[in-house]
Formats: structure tokens, sequence, C-alpha cells
């Protein structure tokens, strides 16, 4: 009896220490493991300022600032980043000026709150002031001679000093609670204040350089609205365009008293709905571009007696003009299919300089140039020379270093993925011919014999190849790296074929910049992209969202897989489609420019079943009901299934949930509402709307128990949890106002609420990772002010209502709710869970820090059976003790020192391995890495010593031999005896 | 909060169904759910009236086309559409169930109907040609929204109390003597000194005795 406790007890000890193995919180890598299946890029977002670096390594680095508020030096031979500069999340970050001239680089962020000056050549900062901010947002920065800096907000005006910081002066602007403070401008020895007053007048304050006001003026301008764009040009000259009656009005800031307007017809410019001005700072005249349309643009020169019409450049789609060596110069681009044209004229004869034309090759699916930035110099033989950046309307940033080239590109809409699936890759083409084998069954032995003869000799001769590579192998690897790290050109990629383990996968990237790119999972190069200027993104919930979705695998051989991607177009709301390959890029079932439809789209779906060619079909939702498929041909599959299809639409403006079912009517098929839930829009706001995981692998359908039964588990594919964020005044005797947020977990068939939970002051952003029977999510918790991490697990209980499967009108209606919240000391932007081939392995939840890191927590820390003391029974079933805060050990940080910043999402994928899932964090920078939650079980070690086991394998049948030999021997001679 | 609605008495909600098909159903009264309050789980239910023939033979056509039952309930005081929140089951399930059937509503915390549902014992399809159940067998389950998970602070801090106290009581009950805790230690050390001290001694006492 005694024994038998005590080998009870080893037992426990060893399960515990099993337990606390199989945890894998250490999952670091080797020093020579970096960079081995991670890559890391990194964006600075959509440029919106962009300057040739005049300082320390003048014409070698462009400094950039951006929308996503990153202000970075760019490397001019090859377009990687000296450094860039991240600030801060939300509007604080905001950058709303640049200032670059000679070694000055200054920024002005958060709408005036922080000017801060910036070392071109490091990216350290050298001072810092903070100021009060801009109530309007507004605000303005400009450098008034050597020492000093004036900075504009909406109440006042600041003098800085450049070298220090230091505040020289300020002064109050007059009337600042009715004028709109919009332009800062600096003309001889004064600063020129403009301010707008909708509908009424224009006032200009003038500020002498020791900070006093000199005089205040208002000019009428009636016509001043919303849509009203002004600027200031050099020279001192105000110019608006007002889009109602296409007119210029132009004041001079010096002397004008009243706006001189000019229409766009007398110039003989034609009038568009989108007309633009960008101010010209190079030249000390007062010019201004006017941009009509994507492709035409005109220069126009403002004298006292109005506006004049410099040069009308049709065609034209970016244009700037330069100084150099007081010789002021136009340059012009054009585009023309397969290149760009860049002229070159002479501003003060307007003849075109020959020796500076060229041409440079441009791929069509970067849209429009919008923007050049030149730098001019003379080479040796004082000749002149030029080189320029390009920014186009797909976010790219191009370089022309060498004429007629492109030296390199940065593809910035990178930073604004929306969407991410991984693709299989196909198989090679062998195995593809052994699948043809077996594909086709009409054929007869001979040709199937011959068939089988040609792929067995092809393989053969493969197999040579191989053998004879492997030979010269690592030299010419070698060879290769090199190379590519010379041109940056990926043109030395081997095929897009499958690996062993499935591993590799083309990784197809959504982005809200209307680009759409698949990129290889091996090194983050792109393979094919496609640019669609009029794709658009919906926008619900604050959140933009493009949708991609799989229609079909790579599995299904000769059929060649298919996405499409679900939008909206840009001018017209209606609905954008465009499928294609995913492997090779190739446009399918949709024209190459993207396919506009005739109507909104509501809600999409995809179809339960697939079609004959392994195709699954989209379904899209109008606003009148009315269902329609993609493409046309999976119709038939939805006249076979309608009766199981059903969807429903979270309405946010009114807090209703409606659930709808197929119904025929016609010949067509309709919505038909068939259940309502009421969210109380008073009182809240639907914030988060998350499903599961299409065609989720879960393995296990309960969980043993310490005393060996089972615990079935809650696994509804069509539940969903909707989250919803709200005030609730607190009627206690302090009163006062408090966030709330409330989950709620919907069967979307049956519109059933198994669960409800509410959580008191409380507030988001909240992020929801459901996957198999639980909910995690996250939520700030005002009272203790820190993160929270809570988690919900769903069960049936110990029996099981349906073995084979679940319906949602048969299940249990309500699920054993097992329910914990756990600390989270730091924060995080979002998280995911990990995903593997057979839903075996266990799970991982990776969180995206704010501070940089992913951090990737087994989810068995994340578990509501945590026993806050142990028992005999938890350790049997391997549950960790209740700790309420969650651990956080460097170790577990799977991007290592590679900080990522603004993540605004993870996705992850199976691979072809079960132990391992394929992690993309995107965000302002892709980063692609693999973790393996439970180890990696199924693959031995590169480290096996194969000699060592194969040594003992052989001794051991050695002695096997030897030993039956004298044991046969021995037998023998017993039995002569 | 929810309770100052049922003061006085207990609330009543009225339920109404539809046998129709189609995209503009038309509903009728099927009886009044009566509850005391939301936070017991019970809500007590009384039918209208039974089921008419008419009704019936609806009732059997939607099962034949396999076709919904549909319930609504109004929430709020409001009489537009949008006011109602709607579930179904299929009519099927509602016959072969003998017209028993079991109404869930969820309320949230201020009292406010958010949605309802409606579970039959099987939705299995039987033929229902000889059907003649006239009298509804229906039950109703209310549930509120709860508080969701906080962490478990409190209770984890006591238990690390509780683990200190026992730490300490640990320390505190071995209150014996020197000795007695130590006695193991110090008789072997005793004895040794008395061994090998007890022959110096000796030697003291006889070079005290050659002074003499």
């Amino acid at each position: 009896m005694k024994k038998f406790g005590r080998s009870m007890m080893t037992g426990n000890i060893l399960l515990l220490l099993g337990v606390l193995q199989t945890l894998p919180i250490s999952q670091a890598l080797y020093e020579d493991q970096i960079g081995k299946f991670d890559w890391h890029q990194q964006y600075v977002g959509k440029i919106t300022d962009m300057f040739w670096d005049q300082s320390f390594n003048a014409g070698k680095r462009v400094l950039v600032s951006s929308e996503r508020h990153v202000l970075a030096s760019v490397h001019s031979h090859n377009g990687s980043l000296a450094w860039r500069k991240v600030l801060e999340d939300g509007p604080r970050g905001r950058i709303d000026k640049t200032l670059h001239s000679g070694n000055l680089l200054v920024t002005l962020t958060g709408g005036g709150r922080f000017v801060r000056k910036w070392n071109a050549g490091s990216g350290l900062a050298d001072w810092e002031v903070s100021l009060p901010g801009s109530k309007s947002g507004r605000a303005d920065l400009v450098q008034c001679g050597r020492d000093l800096l004036a900075v504009m907000i909406q109440d006042a005006v600041y003098g800085l000093d450049p070298r220090s910081g230091r505040q020289k002066w300020s002064v109050a602007l007059p009337q600042s609670n009715q004028v709109v403070y919009t332009h800062l401008f600096t003309s001889g020895t004064n600063l020129f204040v403009i301010g707008q007053s909708l509908g009424q007048q224009v006032t200009r304050v003038t500020v002498d350089m020791e900070g006093v006001v000199r005089s205040t003026e208002s000019v009428k301008a009636p016509w001043l609205s919303e849509s009203t764009q002004c600027e200031v040009t050099n020279g001192g000259v105000l110019i608006c365009y007002r889009s109602e009656d296409q007119s210029l009005q132009t004041l001079t800031l010096t002397d004008g008293q009243v706006f001189k307007s000019t229409s766009l017809q007398i110039l003989g410019l034609e009038p568009s709905e989108e007309v633009s001005m960008e101010t010209v700072r190079k030249v000390e005249e007062p010019l201004i571009f006017l941009r009509t349309a994507k492709n035409h643009m005109a220069l126009l020169e403002l004298t006292n007696d109005g506006v004049k019409l410099k040069k009308d450049l049709p065609s034209i789609c970016a244009a700037q003009v330069v100084s150099l060596d007081d010789k002021s110069m136009l340059f012009t681009l054009e585009r023309i299919p397969g290149e760009l044209k860049m002229k070159v004229y002479d501003l003060e004869t307007g003849s075109e300089m020959a020796d500076l034309y060229q041409t440079i090759t441009y791929l069509p699916q970067h849209g429009y140039p919008q923007r050049i930035e030149v730098l001019m110099f003379k080479k040796r033989d004082l000749r002149l020379g030029c080189r320029f950046a390009i920014l186009s309307e797909d976010y790219s940033m191009q370089m022309v270093l060498k004429a007629g080239k492109i030296a390199w590109r940065r593809e910035e809409a990178l930073a604004y993925v929306l969407s991410v699936e991984m693709i299989d890759l196909p198989v090679s083409e062998n195995q593809a011919k052994y699948e043809d084998e077996f594909g086709s069954h009409k054929d007869d032995i001979a040709t199937m014999f011959m068939k089988r003869f040609k792929t067995q000799i092809s393989q053969l001769k493969t197999y040579i190849q191989q053998q004879l590579q492997k030979l010269q192998g690592h030299r010419h690897h070698h060879h290769d790296t090199e190379a590519m790290a010379e041109s940056g050109s990926d043109d030395d990629d081997e095929d897009l074929t499958r690996d062993e383990f499935n591993l590799n996968k083309l990784i197809v990237l959504v982005t809200g910049a209307g680009k759409v790119f698949g990129v290889r999972s091996t090194n983050g190069h792109i393979e094919w992209e496609h640019f669609f200027p009029e794709l658009a993104p919906f926008d619900g919930n604050n959140q933009q969202k493009l949708l991609l979705f799989v229609q079909r695998t790579t599995a299904h051989f000769p059929n060649p897989p298919q996405c499409t991607v679900v939008g909206k177009h840009k001018g017209t709301g209606n609905g954008f489609l465009f499928s294609f390959n995913p492997i090779s890029g190739e446009p399918v079932d949709t024209p190459p420019t993207g396919q506009v439809l005739n109507y909104r789209i509501t809600q999409t779906s995809m179809l339960g079943e697939l079609d004959d060619h392994f195709l699954r079909g989209i379904l899209l939702m109008d606003p009148d009901n009315q269902i329609h498929v993609f493409p046309g041909k999976c119709l038939s599959v939805l006249k076979k299934t309608f009766g199981s299809q059903y969807m429903f639409v979270a309405d946010r403006e009114t807090g209703f949930i409606k659930g709808y079912r197929t119904v025929p009517n016609q010949g067509k098929f309709l919505m038909e509402n068939v259940w309502t839930v009421n969210l109380q829009k008073k009182q809240q706001t639907i914030t988060q709307v998350v499903g599961k995981r299409p065609l989720e692998q879960v393995h296990s359908q309960g969980r043993v128990l310490g005393d060996r039964s089972v615990l079935y588990r809650y696994l509804n594919p069509n539940l969903v949890v909707v989250v919803t964020e709200g005030e609730f005044i607190e009627q206690s005797q302090r009163g006062g106002v408090f966030n709330t947020i409330n989950l709620y977990l919907l069967d979307s068939v049956t519109g059933h609420m198994v669960f409800h939970c509410s959580h008191k002051r409380a507030k988001g952003p909240i992020t929801v990772v459901h996957s198999e029977n639980w909910v995690v999510y996250n939520y700030f918790n005002q009272k203790s002010r820190r993160l929270e991490m809570a988690v919900l697990e769903l069960y049936e209980g110990k029996e099981q209502s349906n073995s084979t499967a679940f319906s949602s009108f048969s299940s249990p209606r309500q699920p054993l709710v097992l329910r914990q919240s756990y600390i989270m000391p730091l924060f995080i932007s979002t998280m995911a869970t990990t995903v593997t081939e057979k839903g075996i392995t266990s799970k991982q939840i990776i969180f995206a820090l704010k501070l940089g890191g992913l951090l990737a927590l087994p989810k068995a820390l994340l578990d509501p059976r945590r026993p806050l003391v142990p028992t005999q029974e938890t350790m049997e079933e391997g549950t960790i003790p209740y700790i309420p805060e969650l651990p956080v050990n460097a170790e577990a940080i799977i991007n290592y020192n590679q900080s990522l910043y603004n993540v605004q999402g993870i996705h992850t994928s199976p691979a072809g391995l079960e132990s391992t899932s394929l992690v993309l964090s995107y965000g302002l920078d892709l980063y692609f890495t693999r973790v393996q939650p439970s180890k990696m079980f199924d693959v031995l070690k590169e480290d096996f010593d194969y000699f060592f086991i194969s040594a003992v394998l052989l001794g051991m049948f050695v002695v096997t031999i030897a030993t039956q030999k004298l044991s046969a021997r021995r037998a023998l001679s017993r039995a002569w005896k | 909060m929810a309770d100052d609605e049922f003061e006085g008495g207990s609330r009543t909600l009225v339920l109404e169904h539809s046998f129709d098909s189609g995209l503009n159903p038309s509903f009728t009264k099927k009886g009044m759910v009566v509850l005391k309050s939301v936070k017991g789980n019970r809500a007590f239910f009384s039918s209208v009236a039974p089921l008419t023939s008419d009704e019936l033979e609806k009732l059997k056509m939607l099962a034949k086309k396999n076709d919904i039952y549909r319930l609504r309930l109004q929430t709020g005081s409001g009489s537009s559409g949008e006011d109602y929140v709607t579930t179904y089951t299929p009519a099927c399930g509602i016959m072969s169930s003998n017209l028993s059937d079991h109404v869930w509503i969820q309320f949230d915390q201020t009292g406010e109907v958010m949605g309802i549902s409606l579970e039959t014992a099987t939705s299995q399809c039987v033929n229902g040609d000889n059907f003649s159940i006239q009298d509804w067998n229906t039950s109703v389950e209310v549930t509120q929204t709860l508080l969701g998970p906080s962490p478990d602070t409190q209770s984890y801090i006591e238990k690390l109390k509780r683990e200190e106290q026992e730490r300490a009581k640990g320390q505190t009950e071995d209150k014996r003597s020197f000795l007695a805790k130590y006695w193991m230690y110090i008789v072997p050390v005793v004895l040794i000194m008395m061994l090998s001290g007890g022959g110096d001694q000796q030697g003291g006492g006889g070079g005290g005795g050659g002074g003499q």
C-alpha cells in the first residue's frame, strides 16, 4: 500500500515536471538563427514631404516625413533607411510641418504641440519645445533668417532660437476665438499671419521680427467657404481657389487691400472637380502650380493685376521648379505607356533644355507620378546633371540616379496592409505530372503506361540535375546572395514550388492604398503587384476593411488557385472586385483593371460548398437585400444549397443586428430577415464583430479532466462575438460618467444569444481573439488602471449533444461558460492566436506590445480552469496554478530586438508541419517568422546525431547475432550432456 | 436599476407569432410573458388561445414547405416595426415536438429586451398530416447580462497571506528551548569535547600537582 502511494507521488512530480517542460516559455533563438526564417521590412508610410539632405551628406540622402507620423532619412543609392523616427500615435504625433534648409531640420507636430529640431545626419533630436497646441489643429512654422524660427498656433505666434529652442518672444493673436489662423509667412522683415473667417473676411496680422504686432487688417472675402483652398506663394501673395465658380482669388500680402479674381476659363484652363495647388518654394518669384487633373498641370504667375498663365502643362502629371546658379528650370514628367518622359525648360526664356531630356522606364502599376524632387548639380565637365525622386499615386517612392533608369523603389503601400492570406505554393512539375496521371480517367492502358514512363524518366533527370547542382551548389549559392545584395532585384529567386514541409508560402497582401501584392514568405520579395487607383476600403466602426477571399486553394490541380479582393469603388461607392491567381498574379474572371459592380455591397459571405471545379463562390448582398453570386458560374451551387445560406448584418447606426436566410424569388435570390437583436443604441455602440476563422481545424472534441471524465467543447462554427462600447452614468453619491463594454456571443444562424456579459468601468480599444471554443479579449480597467485579459471558454458539459455534426437548431442553448480574467502587465496594440495544420499543437497567443515586441504566450496561461489551490486532480489535468498576472519574459519575445511599430494586425497561417505556425505582423513594419508552440516535435533537430544512433543500432544488431550464436552453441552443448 | 421597473408588481410582455411565409408576414398574439424579476431565471407564460384550425393548416403547410415559424416581441414602447426583436425556428420542429417550445428572452442590465430565441425539443421533420394537437406548451426562460470576469487578486493575496501565516506558524510553533531543539547536535559535540577535553584536564591536573 505504502509503495503504491509513493509511486503515485513520484508520478505526480514527474507529471508536474512534464507540464512545466511542455510549457514552451523559452523558445528563444540562437544568435546564428537570426534572419534564417524571419525577415523584417521597415516602412515610413505615404510620404507627404521630401527634401534632399543638404547638410552633412548632401545629395546622398533624402529626408522624408509621412502621414504615418514618421520622419526618416533614406539613402539615395539603395533606398534603405539611414534612420527612422516614429512619432507618437494619434493626433499628438501628426506632423503638421517639416522644415529643412541647410543644417536645419525642424518638425512641428501634434497641431502645434511640439517643435523638435533634429540632427539630419543621425536622426537624434537636438531639442524639443512643448507649446500649448492649437485647438483648431492648424499650425505653421517658418524660418526667418538665421536666428529665428516662428511658430504659429491658433492663438499665438512664438519666436524660437533655432540653435537652442529657447523662446525669444511670444505674441497673442487678435480675435483668436473668431478667426481661424491658417498660414504664417515671412517676407522681408515682417511675419504675416493669415486668418480666415468663413463667409466674411481674411485677417492679416503683421508681426515684426521682435514679436511686436505692427498692424491687423481685414480684407473682405465673403466667398470663403469650407472647400476653399488657400496657399501663400513666395513673394508674399495669398491665392485661394474657389471650387464654386472655379476662380482664383489673389491678394498681395504686403500692400494688397482687395482680392483680385481670375476665373480658370479666362486663363484658358479646363475646370474640373479635383483642382489643387502646389506651391513653388525654390525660386523667389510668385509662382504656383495648379493641378486640374491627375495628368494636367499649369504653372501660374501671380502679378499685381491677378493671375497670369505662365505655362500650360497638358498631360504633365508632376512638375517642379528648381534653380541652380540663378538659373530657374522647370522639370516636368509625362507618363506614356511603359515610360516617363522628363522635359526641362528654362523658366526665363521658356525654351526646352534638350540635354536634360530623358525617358525613364516606368511600370504601369505605380499609377501616375504625383511629385518629383529634383537635385541639380554640375558635373566635372560643367554640364548640368540631376537626380530625382518620384512619388507616385500608389504611395511608392522611386529614385532616378542615372538617366533613364529607376535605381530603386520603396513600396510604401505595404505600410497600409488590411488583409493577408498565405497561399500554398504549387507542387513541382514532376509531382504535378503524377497528379495529372490520376486526374484523368479516360486514357487507355498504353497511354497511361507511356505517361508513367515519361514522368519517371523526367524524375530521374531532375534527380541527376539536383545531384550535379549539389556538387557545385555551395559556391553558386554564395554568388547568388552577393548578386542579390548588389542589385537588390529578385530575378535570381528560384521557382515558386512547394518545399518539403510546405513552409514557404506566397503571401497575398491587400493594402489600403488600393494595391495588391504577392510576396514570397522566404525573403519578403515582391513577386507581383497590381494597382487599382479606384479601389477603396470599406469604412466601418472606424476600421478600414478590404476583404480577401481564397476561392480555391492550391490543392486542386490542374485548377489554378484563385483569390478575390472585394472593396468599394472610390467614386461611386459601389462594389469593386478583382479576382486573380495568387501564385502568378494573373487576373481571372475579372478584367485586369478590376470589375466595378452596379450596386453597393452591404454584406459578403462565402458559399458553403464548392462547385464542380472546386471553386467557392462569393455571396454579395446589396442594399435591396438581393443576393449576387460571384463568379456567376457558382449560381448553380447556390440553387442547390440556398437553404443553408445565412447572413447577418450588424448596423452600428441603429444598434440592431439582423439575421437573414436565403429565399428564391422570381429567379433571383433574396435575403429574408428572420431574426433581430436589439443592442440598445441609446446606451452603446457596436465596435467589433468577430467570427471564427472559416474551416478551422479542431483536433480534440473535449478536454480530459483529472478524474478521467471528458468535458465536451461547445464548438459552434456559427458563433460570433459582438462587442459594444458605451458610457454609463453612475448614480452613486460620487456620480460621474464611466465607460462600459459589453460582450455578446451570438449564434449567427438562429440569433440566439449564447452568452452575454459586461464590464463596468472598462474601456477599449478591444481586441478579440475567437478560436475553437474560447474567446480572449483585452480591455482597460479604469478602476484599477491596468490592462486586463479576459478569457471565456464554452463547454457543452459532460455529454455531447451530437458527435457527428453541429446544428444551431439542436445544439444546447446554454453551454457552460467558464471565465477568468488576468492582468496584462504591458500595453498591447493587437493580438492573434497561432493556427496549425490539424489543430493538434497547443495554441499560443501572440501579443503585439506597444513597446515593439511580439510576445508569444501559451494559451494554457489564459485558461479559466487554472486553480487557485492546486490539488491532486488539477495536477493530473495539467493546469497551472492561478496567478493573476501573466508572466512576461524576454525569451518569449519572438522578434528578439527587431522592434515593430504601429502594429495593426497579426496574421497566422498553418505550415505543412503540424508543429509550426507562420506569423506575419503588419502595420508600419512587416515582420515574418515561424513559431512552434509545442516545440518542434515532428522534425529531428539540426544537430541530431545520426552517426551515434546508427552506431548504436549497428552495435545492437551485432550483439544480437553474436549472443544468438553463443546461446545456440550453449544449448547444443547442453543437449549433449 | 432593473428592479425599479418591477416596482409594484410584475412586468408583462406580449409575444406574437406568425404562420405566414414571405417577406412581410403578419403577426398575431400568441400569449403573455409575465416576469416578476429579471434576476430569477423563470418567467411565466400564459397562452391566449389554442391553435385555431386555420392556423393549424398554415402550420402544416409551413412544415411541408420546410418553412419557418416566427416569433416576435416588442421592445420599448414605440409601435414602429423597428422596435421588435424577432426569432424563428423550422416549422417542422414545432410539429414534431407537439407544440411544445421553449422561449429564451435576453435582457440587458437595465432591463431592456435585447433578443429572443426559440428552441424545440427536436428540429427533425415528421409527417404531419394527421397532426391535431392544438394546445401550446410554451415555457419561457430569461437571462440577463452577467458581470464579466475580473482578475481574482483578492483570493490570490489571501492565499499568499495564508501561506505566509502558515510559514510563520511553523516558525512560532517551534518555541522549544535552545537545548530541546538542538540536543542532537549539542550532545555529540559535548561528548567529543568531554572525551578529548578529559585528557587535557588530566594533563592540567598533573601540572598543577607539580606546582604544589
